[in-house]
């Protein structure tokens, strides 16, 4: 079908939703011409308007099948719907007040248990190979020596083999400021913690 | 008298538009003519006839606008688009098919 033809299609079915009357007035002139040609055939005028209504069965009816015959119907009975809906809302309260409080209250819940849910099991970690988490705690500083509780050296040392343990900074920062702090309590640091933090940005691009 | 279900379905999208393929029409003329030329055979009864112009508008076969008539009186005039006249010409090859189709079944034997 043509843009054009879709275009005039719908601005008939807006036309006919707001225009309401004016099947009626086609009806109208179609009765008015019947009833003139029966009067023609010798009819009385009562007779000759009665006999044009038989002959159209019904305007209501003809009108309604026009009206159905452009689909605008789902809407008006939509609209309806809505009104009727209100209508019975508005008579009993106490009963919409339930079913509002209802609503709420489930929706309420089903979007907090979602959000849980989403934010545990369904989201990744957010650090590049979120599968192989690596615990930075008491087992590497055990490891570092005794009596420092710099991570400096740990950190330095693994710089390069394992880059998604610097990712893993990334989505830790107080890690992050430890080691800035302990780098520059030890003065030779600085140069390391730039190349840990190259390591930080590149992990977080990979 | 004709009922609307005597007119085989689909008969009736044929005679409005063929009726209207000559010029533009309101209605009541339109149920008129084909009730002349049939020789009363044929009588659209304006239940049918009403829908089946709205259907035929809503489908862009035909335009309708409000015209005023001899007696001076406003009425919808339909007439024929583009998309109309190429849709007579189809109709008319189905009418065609179809009725010698039933010609020779009748008339086998």
């Amino acid at each position: 079908m043509h843009l054009r033809q879709w275009f005039d299609i719908a601005f008939l079915r807006l036309r006919s939703l707001f225009g309401r009357g004016r099947v009626e007035r086609e009806l109208r002139f179609h009765l008015d011409r019947e009833t003139e040609a029966n009067l023609r055939l010798g009819l009385s005028p009562p007779e000759a308007r009665l006999a044009a209504l038989r002959r159209l069965g019904g305007m209501a009816h003809v009108q309604e099948e026009c009206r159905d015959m452009r689909r605008t119907g789902y809407i008006e009975n939509f609209v309806r719907d809505l009104q009727y809906a209100a209508r019975t809302l508005l008579q009993s309260p106490g009963f919409a007040f339930a079913i509002v409080l209802t609503l709420a209250l489930s929706i309420g819940a089903t979007s907090a248990i979602f959000t849980v849910v989403d934010g545990v099991l369904l989201r990744p970690l957010p650090y590049p190979q979120p599968g192989r988490p690596r615990r930075n705690g008491a087992g590497n500083r055990r490891r570092v020596g005794a009596g420092t509780r710099s991570v400096e050296p740990a950190l330095s040392s693994q710089r390069d083999r394992s880059s998604h343990f610097f990712g893993s900074l990334r989505g830790n920062h107080r890690h992050c400021r430890d080691c800035l702090l302990h780098s520059r309590a030890a003065g030779h640091g600085r140069r390391s913690y730039d190349g840990a933090a190259r390591g930080v940005r590149s992990a977080a691009w990979r | 008298m004709s009922k609307p279900s005597d007119l085989i379905q689909g008969t009736l999208d044929l005679l409005i538009l063929r009726t209207l393929s000559l010029e533009p029409m309101h209605g009541w003329a339109i149920a008129r003519r084909i009730q002349q030329v049939s020789e009363d055979v044929l009588q659209v009864t304006q239940g049918a006839l009403y829908p089946a112009l709205h259907r035929l508008e809503q489908q862009g076969w035909l335009r309708a606008e409000w015209r005023s008539t001899d007696t001076g009186r406003e009425a919808k005039f339909y007439a024929l688009t583009r998309a109309g006249r190429a849709q007579l010409e189809k109709e008319l090859a189905q009418w065609e098919r179809l009725s010698n189709a039933v010609r020779l079944v009748i008339r086998m034997g």
